[in-house]
């Protein structure tokens, strides 16, 4: 088990690598030097090239880069080019609301997923199972911040069941912070949902047809035992898979679905620093959204090492 | 929101011959509605987004402040928004937006990451590593963010956003592709073009890319139905095209800001986006049945099932085991098919009886039908198949009639079963004392603890060395032979009345075979059960049983007692059978094969005997009748010739 751990941890060295060679970049695909956003139009050339010296920017590319890798590192991710705050506390502060989506959303997809993916393949073919192939295709087309805008209509607009915007933090009242995200986290489920009610009830069905659910059979097991315990315990590998695969994407998708309900998170603050060419609050956010997406897959990992008597026992 | 890249294709597909292409993908667009509608909607949205100026009913940026939120009309057929602007107009100049933006993310995607995929493919080693492992990283990545990223480092624009998509989408294509590289890459026709000389990039785009199409344009299409989402998501932020341009997810940014006024403006947006992806996924998921074969069978399930009973009473003389209690199973007139309805027989009429402690082989090539028997009585033939006849009297009661849930009672109590495939058959992912406590639990009610304790004791009496710690280990650990003892610790828990063992040491190395028989009498004996041996080793059959039943083609074609049957073969079938065992030639000779194989079973004729075609022995009166199965010298044999054969044996 510790062998695999560590091959899962080395194997995210690529991934690092990608997402800060693609973060640096950003800051040199600007068009124009970050010294004239800060200084205006209205800087001299001198004045431009004295910010640029002072922040690091006439050194070569490669030694940039280390600079700002190991600053990264070690949790620097510089600061505003407007207001001069730090980043990390910028992103601390805006962090909470889409991570409470964004996880929330997850939970929930998981559950319904399993659950529908479940009974479908309790009965194949049968009218859930038919259903549900058409429900899914919808769920997986339908765009999350639209479904949002669909649930605050008649939930929040006409009942007012729910709240159309405002967050509360869950250190301050949980049932209040659940009643806030509840509407954006439902509508973010959805496709994730969708994808992993199919794949549960396609890895049920492929493990159901084993020679061991047959035997197991033989032992007195009903269709319905056979597999809750042997399918649903082999299938859960390549869900639980599929589940880490549309964490990234629902991560994504949070960042829209936060404007339906107006949401002060890391989207809102991502809209705002790229329409100001804030560079090294983009940078910040997209270091840590890709970080949060490869921490959520490395836990996946773990999990799925631990299902896996052939992984974990050696 | 579905913005995720999966690889959605494996790469061992490959695409079917060109020529076909056309008309299967037509057929496949008939055959299936939705596929049809998805296919439609796609062209309408292309039509109307390409002559919008000549369809669009208004300006889609044309004001009109006095007819501001009306309503679905005559005029205005979905209405118009807070500016008093035509939403359909704008719908249909929207198309104008999106699709070219989808395009341009696919192009991206299939432009980078198809070459990619074809050269580390093709190259392997080092690159293909370094390259796969960036594909892994790069899909890990939540595009959506990095392109907003990338929008807010070169300023707003679509085009940017949708390349950055593009970019990180070809890791998928280049996998795709690489794996049908790798796929093809040793076959002999691409060994052939590199040996006459052929350039590397003629063998890479002719002979090696044509198998990856059909899997790309597939991959292509589901490629577009994202990048629908992800124009429309960004189109909503603000982060797309700009005002007043209208775009389905700017649309939405106005619904979303007049939602409160009118709230039906979120609608015909929402709608287009949703249909249109919609349409993608179908065409998508329709082209992968047309194109991409091997995926065809992933779904389908073949999963045991309980056989149904269509015609369970058959006229003729009944069996009431009443009359003989002393038989534990009385087999009578058992009948399989498969397929559809009435389906091909497979088991014909099949019967015999076995008292307690006694032994049964069920001997025959492979396709005789015998495993079909087996599995039908205890009911547990694969989905294709099911009884359609005869009676199964188990301590006199018949299986056939019981419900589902009654037979999952007498499964694994009253009967049990062990199987060829030791490995396969126990669960990977639980310990084995976990499945050998299985029936304990499920029978006779014993606790966690109970069980396991037992369990142990099972796996000490098949003679598993350390039974109480091994017990704790899963199946990988053991050997093939280990395994098939705790099958048979498994199987006899409950002390069943009959286990039947289909081809239980066939997989297992000969010298274990002698230890898996020897420890199946053993247990026999002492539990005094009976059993039912199927295998094709007429050898083994003569170690274990009391008497055996000769199967050819789904048809009982000779029953005798064991000595009997080695001693007075009946039927020239179980004479050819006896010829192949070692020992019937002197040593140094080859063995005999009997010639032919046992043909499919839509081809066993029911007016002339099955064997005939392969029978040294045929005569025209063999191919007159259906032969019966009637009384010979003390066994059962199915061969119209027995005694003729039998006298011209006698006089050599």
């Amino acid at each position: 088990m510790r062998r695999v751990l560590l091959s899962r941890v080395l194997a995210l060295v690529p991934t690092l690598l990608v997402v800060s060679l693609v973060t640096f970049s950003l800051l040199h695909l600007m068009p124009g030097s970050p010294a004239s956003v800060i200084l205006g139009p209205d800087a001299t050339n001198a004045q431009i090239a004295r910010l640029n010296h002072e922040l690091g920017l006439d050194h070569p590319l490669l030694v940039q880069y280390v600079t700002w890798l190991s600053h990264a590192l070690r949790g620097q991710l510089g600061s505003s080019l407007l207001n001069g705050q730090s980043v990390i506390s910028m992103i601390g502060e805006h962090l909470p609301v889409t991570l409470s989506l964004a996880l929330t959303g997850m939970f929930l997809a998981a559950i319904e997923g399993l659950v529908l993916g479940v009974a479908a393949a309790l009965r194949p073919n049968g009218k859930l199972d038919q259903a549900l192939q058409v429900a899914t295709s919808f769920g997986l087309a339908i765009p999350g911040f639209w479904l949002a805008m669909l649930l605050v209509i008649p939930f929040a607009l006409w009942t007012r069941l729910f709240p159309a915007t405002g967050y509360t933090p869950i250190t301050q009242n949980p049932i209040q912070w659940l009643h806030g995200i509840a509407l954006g986290a439902i509508a973010l489920s959805i496709a994730p949902a969708a994808a992993i009610a199919r794949h549960t009830r396609g890895a049920l069905a492929s493990t159901m047809s084993q020679d061991f659910v047959r035997a197991a059979r033989s032992r007195g097991l009903s269709e319905r035992r056979a597999l809750l315990k042997h399918g649903l315990k082999n299938s859960s590998i390549p869900v639980v898979t599929i589940m880490s695969y549309h964490f990234a994407a629902l991560f994504g998708g949070a960042l829209v679905v936060e404007q339906v309900f107006g949401l002060n998170g890391i989207g809102q603050l991502m809209i705002a620093s790229v329409q100001d060419h804030d560079i090294p609050v983009v940078q910040g956010l997209t270091v840590i959204a890709a970080l949060i997406v490869i921490l959520v897959n490395l836990l996946v990992d773990i999990f799925y090492g631990l299902l896996d008597p052939r992984v974990r026992v050696s | 929101m579905s913005l995720v890249l999966e690889p959605e294709i494996d790469a061992a597909q490959s695409s079917v011959a060109a020529d076909h292409v056309f008309g299967r993908i037509v057929r496949t667009f008939k055959s299936q509605p939705f596929a049809l509608a998805g296919a439609l909607w796609m062209a309408l949205v292309v039509v109307t987004a390409v002559f919008a100026p000549w369809v669009a009913p208004y300006d889609p940026n044309a004001q009109n402040l006095l007819h501001v939120f009306a309503g679905p009309s005559w005029h205005y057929l979905l209405g118009t928004d807070n500016l008093g602007r035509d939403t359909l107009s704008r719908l249909i100049f929207a198309g104008r937006v999106a699709l070219p933006a989808a395009a341009i993310g696919v192009g991206v995607a299939v432009g980078i990451g198809v070459p990619v995929g074809l050269t580390v493919g093709y190259v392997g080693g080092l690159w293909d590593r370094i390259a796969m492992r960036l594909v892994d990283a790069v899909l890990a990545l939540p595009g959506l963010v990095l392109a907003i990223a990338v929008v807010g480092a070169l300023g707003p624009s679509l085009d940017h956003a949708m390349i950055t998509l593009g970019l990180l989408a070809s890791a998928g294509f280049a996998r795709l592709t690489r794996g049908v590289v790798l796929a093809v890459r040793e076959q002999p026709y691409i060994d052939g073009a590199r040996v006459v000389g052929e350039s590397t990039p003629h063998i890479l785009f002719r002979e090696v890319l044509p198998n990856a199409i059909g899997p790309i344009v597939v991959q292509a299409t589901l490629a577009f139905a994202h990048m629908l989402l992800f124009e429309a998501a960004l189109s909503f932020i603000g982060l797309g095209v700009q005002p007043p341009q209208a775009s389905w997810g700017s649309m939405l940014t106005d619904a979303r800001s007049q939602i409160g006024n009118d709230a039906f403006l979120a609608v015909p947006p929402g709608l287009a986006i949703l249909f249109t992806v919609l349409s993608a996924q179908l065409i998508g998921d329709a082209l992968r049945s047309a194109l991409v074969r091997g995926r065809e069978t992933r779904g389908r399930v073949t999963r045991a099932r309980p056989g149904r009973t269509r015609s369970p009473r058959q006229a003729g003389d009944p069996v009431d085991q009443n009359e003989r209690p002393d038989r534990v199973l009385v087999v009578d007139g058992l009948r399989v098919a498969v397929g559809g309805d009435p389906g091909v027989t497979v088991v014909d009429d099949v019967g015999f009886e076995l008292g307690r402690g006694e032994t049964v082989g069920v001997v025959g090539e492979s396709g005789c039908g015998k495993s079909m028997t087996a599995l039908g009585i205890i009911r547990l033939l694969p989905l294709s198949a099911r009884i359609t006849g005869g009676r199964v009297w188990l301590n006199g009661r018949d299986l056939l009639t019981l419900t589902d849930r009654q037979m999952d009672a007498v499964r694994g109590k009253e009967i049990a079963m062990i199987f060829q495939d030791p490995k396969g058959s126990l669960d990977p992912a639980f310990t084995i004392g976990n499945q050998v406590s299985e029936p304990l639990r499920l029978h006779l009610g014993l606790s966690r603890h109970q069980a396991w304790s037992r369990a142990v004791e099972l796996l000490d009496q098949v003679k598993l060395p350390r039974a109480a710690e091994r017990a704790h280990d899963y199946p990988h650990q053991l050997s093939g032979g280990q395994l098939q003892r705790v099958m048979i610790a498994a199987a006899l828990a409950c002390s069943p009345d009959l286990l039947i063992a289909d081809e239980p040491t066939t997989a297992l190395d000969v010298t274990v075979q002698g230890k898996i028989l020897d420890l199946l009498a053993e247990l026999r004996s002492e539990l005094g059960m009976a059993m039912i041996f199927v295998s094709h080793d007429l050898g083994v059959v003569a170690d274990i049983c009391d008497k055996v039943i000769v199967m050819y083609a789904g048809q009982v074609v000779e029953s005798a007692g064991i000595h009997q049957l080695f001693s007075v073969p009946c039927h020239p079938y179980t004479e050819r059978l006896l010829e192949t065992l070692p020992g019937s030639v002197p040593p140094g000779e080859p063995l005999a094969r009997i010639p032919g194989q046992v043909p499919p079973a839509e081809l066993w004729p029911d007016d002339r005997c099955r064997f005939a075609d392969r029978c040294d022995h045929a005569e025209p009166i063999c191919v007159g009748e259906m032969p019966s199965l009637r009384a010979v010298q003390g066994s059962l044999s199915r061969c119209v010739r027995t005694e003729q054969l039998r006298a011209v044996e006698e006089v050599r």
